[in-house]
């Protein structure tokens, strides 16, 4: 069996997961990230995206995560992000809409600053609308 | 001595007014429990935040990032937070003298307010508000957090403000609060000094993809978080506080309505034993008109 660790994803509103796991694979500037246990010690930034988890039952749990970043440390690991959804608690209509706002906004051109705010609430949309759909056909 | 009719009437209307302060106490105890649910979630981010935000400051000698630059100015923003209604006690008055304290000391002052009640004591005091944000203090969310955020780090980027500070109601415990100033921008080692790490215990950290990437994603998620934690801790520093004073007012209802039926029962009894010596006497005097005394 995978060695484990404690996993911690806390929001400012809420303590979203607590819980031993195998493997943790999040978004990073760079790309997807994997954390095994026996990491060397780091903070990382973390991206709007998905985070996959396995745990100690070698369940897989996937949710959506806005941007963030994680810390890892001997034996655990502690992800704080901004909103982190559950595919159960995604709005998929909330979501499309936001995608088509996002994208309209981005077809109107706009300063940079706002450039940047339309193309991370379309990150966002689309990240939700992946994690919501890849559990409906499951 | 006021008459029955009178003091009934008092007591009708006393009785009124605790029903009031008897519901007042009702609501904001059941909004203080939710209150105190949202803060210690919150307290969890924001302890762990401000460990990691120490540990890196503690090892970042060569970064230069303008959160991090102390800035020479005098231009000060500062954020007040107080509630949209009074009936709190002290709650508006406290945090408001403190700020208006801070406020007085600097000339080049930029005023952001959260709830009525701030902005009415300052436009009394002739102080410009420059912001008022409204709708947040009765319910704070975290997207309310955002955006009073995000207009401090436009105008910290585009250079218009030195330092921000946030005057806030702290939480010490669900009984106990006390105004407080927290600064927001820019960072500084010695700000987070009440702040325990844990980092020295396992050597240097690495970063991912590099320290001024990750502190460039973590100070304005920081921020965000500093301002929700001050907006809720703010929020159930109200509940509590009212709910304390409406505790209070309840109670004085009791004591005097007590008084008062003291009252009128002796002004019945009076109003009685006036009556038997009036009947009384209309007997005698009827007797002695028969002749029979």
């Amino acid at each position: 069996m995978a060695q484990t660790y404690r996993l911690d994803i806390i929001t400012p509103e809420r303590q979203f997961y607590s819980g031993m796991v195998e493997e943790l694979v999040v978004d990073s500037p760079r790309g997807k990230m994997g954390v095994l246990a026996g990491h060397v010690p780091m903070v990382a930034a973390v991206s709007i995206g998905t985070i996959d988890i396995r745990d100690s039952e070698g369940r897989r749990l996937q949710c959506f995560t806005s941007d963030g970043f994680m810390e890892i440390r001997p034996g655990e690991v502690v992800v704080m992000a901004q909103t982190v959804e559950w595919p159960e608690e995604i709005d998929e209509r909330r979501a499309t809409e936001a995608r088509v706002k996002a994208e309209e906004h981005l077809r109107q051109k706009h300063s940079i600053h706002e450039y940047q705010i339309a193309s991370a609430s379309l990150a966002r949309a689309m990240a939700r609308l992946r994690v919501r759909r890849s559990v409906n056909i499951d | 001595m006021p008459g029955m009719s009178e003091t009934r009437q008092r007591i009708r209307a006393i009785e009124q007014t605790r029903q009031i302060t008897r519901a007042m106490h009702l609501i904001s105890s059941v909004k203080l429990k939710k209150a105190m649910e949202r803060y210690e979630k919150n307290a969890f981010y924001i302890d762990w935040t401000r460990s990691i935000i120490k540990d890196i400051l503690l090892h970042l000698g060569e970064v230069d990032h303008p959160f991090l630059k102390h800035r020479s100015g005098d231009r000060t923003a500062y954020l007040v937070i107080a509630g949209d209604k009074g009936m709190a006690g002290a709650f508006n008055a406290n945090i408001l003298n403190l700020a208006l304290r801070h406020i007085t000391q600097t000339q080049e002052r930029f005023v952001f307010t959260v709830g009525h009640m701030a902005s009415q004591f300052f436009n009394r005091r002739n102080i410009m508000v420059d912001v008022e944000f409204l709708h947040t203090a009765q319910n704070p969310q975290l997207f309310n957090a955002r955006q009073i955020a995000e207009v401090f780090i436009d105008l910290y980027e585009q250079n218009l403000i030195d330092r921000v500070y946030i005057l806030y109601t702290h939480m010490v415990s669900a009984m106990r609060q006390r105004p407080r100033v927290l600064k927001l921008l820019s960072l500084e080692l010695s700000d987070f000094e009440d702040v325990r790490t844990e980092q020295g215990n396992f050597g240097a950290l690495e970063y991912d993809p590099d320290p001024a990437t990750v502190f460039e994603t973590l100070v304005p998620q920081y921020i965000i978080g500093a301002v929700y934690a001050t907006l809720v801790q703010s929020y159930a520093s109200e509940q509590s506080s009212r709910m304390r004073a409406m505790d209070e007012a309840t109670k004085n209802a009791d004591e005097m309505i007590e008084r008062l039926q003291q009252e009128y029962r002796r002004a019945r009894q009076a109003a009685v034993t006036e009556e038997m010596i009036e009947v009384i006497g209309g007997t005698n005097a009827v007797r002695r008109a028969d002749g029979r005394i």
